[in-house]
């Protein structure tokens, strides 16, 4: 009996902090570059990139028609129009961002039954059910950060600091540009669908990838990079 | 069964005390506390199945209610009326790269209106407690006009209404009874994809490295706990 109580209480120092040291380890294990701050909450910055533009972009001319006006001497310009849809921008083809080395073509990805398309090594993804780049609204594109054997067309994006400039161009040749106002790093588990895909004042970018620890084959978290209007 | 989820639209002209109340199997849940007239409630759970529905008024005298079915996980907007049964509407989904918009007529007294988004009617002669269709429409800002049908002349607007792809919302027209005729615009529904993208495939995180530290770290902590309980059992019997 006293032996029993021996070996038990031997297995129970060994194993209980035994068990600890694994899981502090594995809980606190990181990404073994450096690390993204969690920053300001998705919703924060979905607001603070929710602002007018920087300069009033130019508009292609279609979107500020000009309407002769029958009997009257010149013309006039319809205002309402203007700001009343007209023509889209063209989906984006391109993504340039020079401070974190990317210059990516772009591939439309669509939502599936269990979560978002990704796009081929090498390209970024713009989410095609939502905004286009240059209109308002958030558009989405998704970048890896790593494929199997090293880096992502994203893998530096993590790193993007309040002010870097994204250039979408878009299939019709305009370049619609973004400044970053802040990076995030959320879970995946908790990850804030409407902060990322719902609708803003706008037109906003947002550019997600992968972060965090790589435990069990996965990223646990996200990286979003919120960026507005420029 | 699940939940369904419900908002409350509050459009009853003078009628800031208004409440409603949902009873399902004999529970009743209040939905909306505290949306005044012209706001537009959040989202609440309700149990799915047949819920009845109560317009209550000030010092809960009922107006009016309505029986519902509601499915699980389909979103409803409950819109009271004065005089008439309150409607609950099933919101519908947004449609990915365009947006979707509806129109409900909920002012009493104001008679058949149109509603125009820009330069497109979007509800042609909608009646008083009528719902029009979902009409899809280009991204972008617009403004809002009620009018009347007979001289296109304007009678109520909203300056600036912001449309982005892959949403639904529903515009719906409110006043009279000693209110001003107004636009109330809701988003509904917005197409989003489930989950989180998987944007990694670990070529630059080292997870092995992590798992054997791990491995590592317990098996030296066990260690230790091990030689402690040894040196520790050892020590009380030459003490005993």
């Amino acid at each position: 009996m006293a032996k029993g109580r021996t070996w038990r209480g031997l297995a129970a120092a060994a194993l209980i902090p035994g068990a600890a040291a694994t899981a502090i380890v594995l809980l606190t294990a990181g990404d073994s570059r450096p690390s993204v701050p969690t920053g300001p909450s998705a919703p924060a910055l979905a607001r603070l990139a929710d602002l007018p533009p920087l300069r009033i972009p130019a508009q292609p001319r279609s979107l500020n028609p000009v309407v002769p006006v029958e009997g009257r001497l010149g013309v006039r310009v319809n205002r309402l129009q203007s700001i009343a849809g007209g023509i889209r921008p063209a989906p984006p083809g391109r993504i340039r961002i020079p401070e974190a080395g990317v210059d990516a073509g772009i591939e439309a990805v669509h939502a599936r039954r269990d979560g978002i398309e990704v796009p081929p090594p090498g390209w970024a993804g713009w989410f095609a059910g939502g905004a286009r780049p240059g209109e308002p609204g958030r558009a989405v594109v998704i970048g890896h950060l790593d494929t199997s054997d090293g880096p992502g067309v994203f893998d530096q994006v993590p790193f993007l600091e309040r002010g870097a400039r994204i250039d979408l161009t878009d299939n019709r040749g305009d370049v619609h540009g973004y400044k970053v106002v802040g990076v995030t790093r959320v879970q995946k588990r908790r990850f804030p669908t409407r902060a990322v895909y719902g609708p803003s004042r706008h037109p906003v970018l947002v550019l997600v990838t992968c972060g965090g620890p790589y435990v069990g084959g996965h990223y646990r978290d996200n990286v979003l990079v919120y960026a507005r209007s420029a | 069964m699940g939940d369904a989820k419900v908002r409350f639209v509050h459009t009853v002209p003078g009628g800031d005390d208004v409440q409603v109340e949902a009873t399902v199997d004999g529970i009743t849940q209040r939905i909306g506390r505290g949306v005044g007239f012209g706001e537009v409630g959040k989202y609440e759970d309700v149990p799915a199945g047949k819920v009845k529905f109560e317009l209550l008024g000030a010092n809960g005298r009922p107006i009016s209610a309505t029986d519902e079915e509601l499915r699980n996980g389909a979103r409803y907007t409950f819109v009271g009326l004065n005089d008439k049964t309150p409607m609950v509407l099933q919101d519908g989904r947004a449609a990915g790269g365009t947006a979707r918009m509806r129109v409900v007529q909920a002012a009493p007294e104001l008679g058949d209106v149109d509603v125009m988004v820009g330069d497109e009617a979007v509800a042609d002669g909608i009646a008083y407690g009528d719902v029009s269709a979902y009409t899809g429409l280009g991204p972008g800002a617009y403004s809002v006009r009620v009018t009347n049908p007979a001289d296109g002349s304007t009678i109520a607007s909203h300056g600036a209404v912001t449309l982005t792809a892959g949403t639904s919302s529903t515009t719906f027209v409110v006043g009279t009874a000693g209110e001003p005729v107004g636009v109330v615009v809701a988003g509904d529904r917005t197409a989003a994809p489930r989950g989180a993208p998987a944007t990694g495939l670990g070529g630059l995180a080292g997870e092995d490295s992590h798992l054997l530290l791990a491995l590592l770290a317990g098996f030296l902590a066990a260690l230790a706990g091990a030689a402690a309980y040894v040196a520790l059992t050892a020590r009380s019997r030459r003490g005993g």
